[in-house]
């Protein structure tokens, strides 16, 4: 009689220890499984407008009417070229490419693993989503850890509005 | 008699045995509350320095906004003037324009770059040169830099060119 009330006692405590585990586990998971944090920060929100300044080598009318990075956004969204020929998209891709790899200096040895640079077109600013500019330029892996976010202002471009968006992990 | 005194010391142990399962159950939570509580702490400690840095930012950016440095052909917040701060090199006047605790100006350029980043900005190089020292004393210092667009005017073809630069600041002490 007394040893079956003993087991009855540790089934209890067992049941307990259990609960707990269970309880503990089901925290974790969600835990770990919020999605990543995505900080704004200074440092990517000043990059991206002074970037925007840059002249390139790409002028839309007339040599030496060079043109601005922020305007070969709207360029190459028309399909307009250089005066030389270039398409203005593909200057706006290797001059981005250009700009962040020489301000950020991503890699896989260094503090900032990776990037995502994102130029939209919006023709309503109020709607998300929108269409790319050019496809959206990427290195490295930023899905396990933590991003940090630059956007920049809206743009106007015909009847909508650009906006930039890059992302660092 | 006997039975009776027999079921109220068992009863006893039952409390004290319950007792004791709430001590145990009241010291695991008060672990896992210091652990969650360290967590949270060390998180507000390293947000807490970000700020701090991003503030450090926000001031050494609105260097670019003043007469000295600011670019006035556009209207462009970003824009500090190259050949302006090149005009300001070596000048004595400025040494103790900024405080005593700035040991350290310098515009740098990031991209493009002509040859090494470390080249010192001279009558005979600029603008194809990597940085411009404004102010340095030589003493140890906590750097911080912002990104600006750094505009000159090019002579060969006449027209401004702006580039991707940093003003870096040393400040010393706090």
């Amino acid at each position: 009689m007394k040893n079956t009330r003993g087991q009855e006692e540790i089934v209890g405590f067992v049941a307990v220890v259990v609960l707990i585990a269970v309880v503990a586990l089901v925290f974790l998971a969600f835990s770990l499984r919020s999605p990543i944090e995505k900080r704004e920060s200074v440092t990517i929100a000043q990059f991206l407008e002074s970037a925007q300044e840059y002249t390139t080598e790409c002028a839309l009318r007339f040599v030496p009417d060079y043109a601005r990075l922020e305007e070969l956004f709207g360029a190459c969204r028309e399909g307009k070229t250089c005066v030389n020929g270039e398409d203005t998209c593909d200057v706006l891709n290797q001059t981005v490419k250009a700009l962040v790899e020489a301000g950020l200096r991503p890699g896989a040895d260094r503090p900032l693993k990776g990037y995502e640079f994102q130029a939209v077109y919006l023709a309503n600013v109020s709607l998300e989503g929108g269409e790319a500019i050019i496809p959206p330029l990427r290195f490295g892996n930023c899905s396990s850890s933590l991003v940090q976010r630059g956007v920049s202002d809206f743009r106007p471009s015909g009847t909508g509005a650009i906006r930039i968006t890059l992302e660092t992990c | 008699m006997k039975n009776s005194l027999a079921n109220s010391s068992r009863g006893q142990l039952k409390i004290q045995q319950m007792a004791f399962v709430l001590v145990a159950f009241m010291i695991l939570l008060g672990l896992v509350a210091v652990f969650f509580v360290s967590i949270r702490t060390s998180t507000l400690r390293s947000d807490a320095g970000t700020i701090k840095q991003e503030n450090a930012q926000e001031l050494v950016r609105k260097l670019s906004g003043t007469p000295e440095f600011a670019w006035t052909g556009d209207d462009c917040a970003s824009c500090v003037d190259f050949d302006k701060v090149m005009a300001l090199r070596n000048r004595t006047s400025y040494q103790n324009f900024w405080g005593n605790s700035i040991s350290l100006v310098q515009v740098k350029r990031i991209y493009p770059l002509f040859g090494n980043e470390d080249d010192e900005c001279t009558l005979g190089n600029y603008p194809n040169c990597g940085k411009v020292t404004l102010i340095d004393r030589k003493k140890s210092y906590t750097s911080q830099d912002a990104f600006v667009a750094l505009c000159h005017f090019e002579p060969q073809g006449a027209y401004t060119k702006c580039e991707l630069g940093k003003i870096v600041l040393g400040v010393t002490g706090e």
